[in-house]
């Protein structure tokens, strides 16, 4: 089980408190199809992700990335209890969307990337190590099903 | 494989940096050592405490390092022959663990802090190109 100092999670709770899932989902979701297309496979049926004007505009780019990081918003209330609250949709992932977990990882280096961007110099170090910490973890957890 | 596109942003990029290199080089090392704690592995004869001077040194040298390589887009291998000799003999910082990676994500994360709105996803994909390469290069003599 993870060990989560007070101090992480008072650095996750106050990020979490200004962060816009609808807008900061879409973003990262986004920037995972532009950076890494190769991702691209898993949405053919997105429509059109020709360009990253498209990408960025795309609704259901937009909707799926807010769907994404509003399940992380449930980790952020389950620390404790990772494995068990992402067990489902580990097994999803694994049995029907064919997901190699290493793409967890991109999407949660990334969403780091969107963070410091918006939240700027108030995005310190040791913010950025807490919500490394927390993404690695919620991508172990995502994994953790997989057979 | 870095477009023309690519290198506009990248060079884009490098001169809204230029007047705070040293400042970028040591926050990007300073977030590396707080995030990775490994890496620190490969530093232990600096004082890794946050603002020091051998960060300070060190962070100026790298970013230094990746301004070479942001002049030679077309010719990397060359361009970054010693210091890939260098990391291969000399260093041997461990390829496979994805070292280099960290400091690159660290690197994007200080980017992103500095420029804000201005990190778009197009630039924030070739940047994440380069670094890559820079990457590919530092390990190309490994065996």
């Amino acid at each position: 089980m993870v060990h989560w100092s007070a101090e992480e999670k008072q650095l996750i709770a106050s990020v979490w408190g200004k962060v816009s899932v609808e807008e900061c989902g879409a973003e990262a979701l986004a920037r995972l199809l532009i950076v890494y297309p190769w991702t691209q496979r898993f949405f053919d049926n997105f429509g059109n992700l020709s360009s990253p004007t498209a990408i960025v505009g795309n609704p259901k780019v937009r909707a799926h990335g807010k769907k994404v990081l509003t399940s992380f918003g449930e980790a952020i209330k389950n620390l404790e209890n990772l494995k068990a609250t992402y067990s489902k949709l580990s097994e999803l992932h694994c049995d029907k969307l064919h997901v190699d977990p290493e793409n967890f990882r991109l999407l949660g280096d990334i969403l780091i990337i969107v963070l410091a961007a918006h939240f700027g110099k108030d995005f310190t170090p040791s913010c950025q190590a807490t919500w490394q910490k927390l993404v690695g973890v919620v991508a172990h957890a995502l994994a953790h099903k997989y057979h | 494989m870095l477009t023309s596109e690519d290198k506009k942003l990248i060079n884009q990029v490098w001169e809204k940096v230029s007047g705070c290199q040293e400042d970028v080089g040591s926050e990007t090392l300073d977030r590396m050592f707080v995030t990775y704690p490994q890496t620190k592995t490969y530093f232990p004869h600096f004082d890794l405490h946050h603002g020091s001077d051998q960060i300070r040194i060190h962070g100026k040298k790298v970013v230094a390092a990746l301004g070479n390589a942001v002049m030679n887009l077309d010719n990397l291998s060359q361009a970054l022959s010693e210091l890939s000799n260098l990391h291969a003999y000399n260093l041997r910082v461990d390829p496979t663990c994805s070292v280099l990676q960290l400091l690159a994500q660290c690197f994007q994360v200080v980017l992103a802090v500095h420029l804000g709105k201005d990190y778009t996803p197009e630039t924030h994909s070739a940047i994440d190109k380069f670094l890559s390469a820079v990457a590919a290069v530092l390990a190309e003599k490994y065996r």
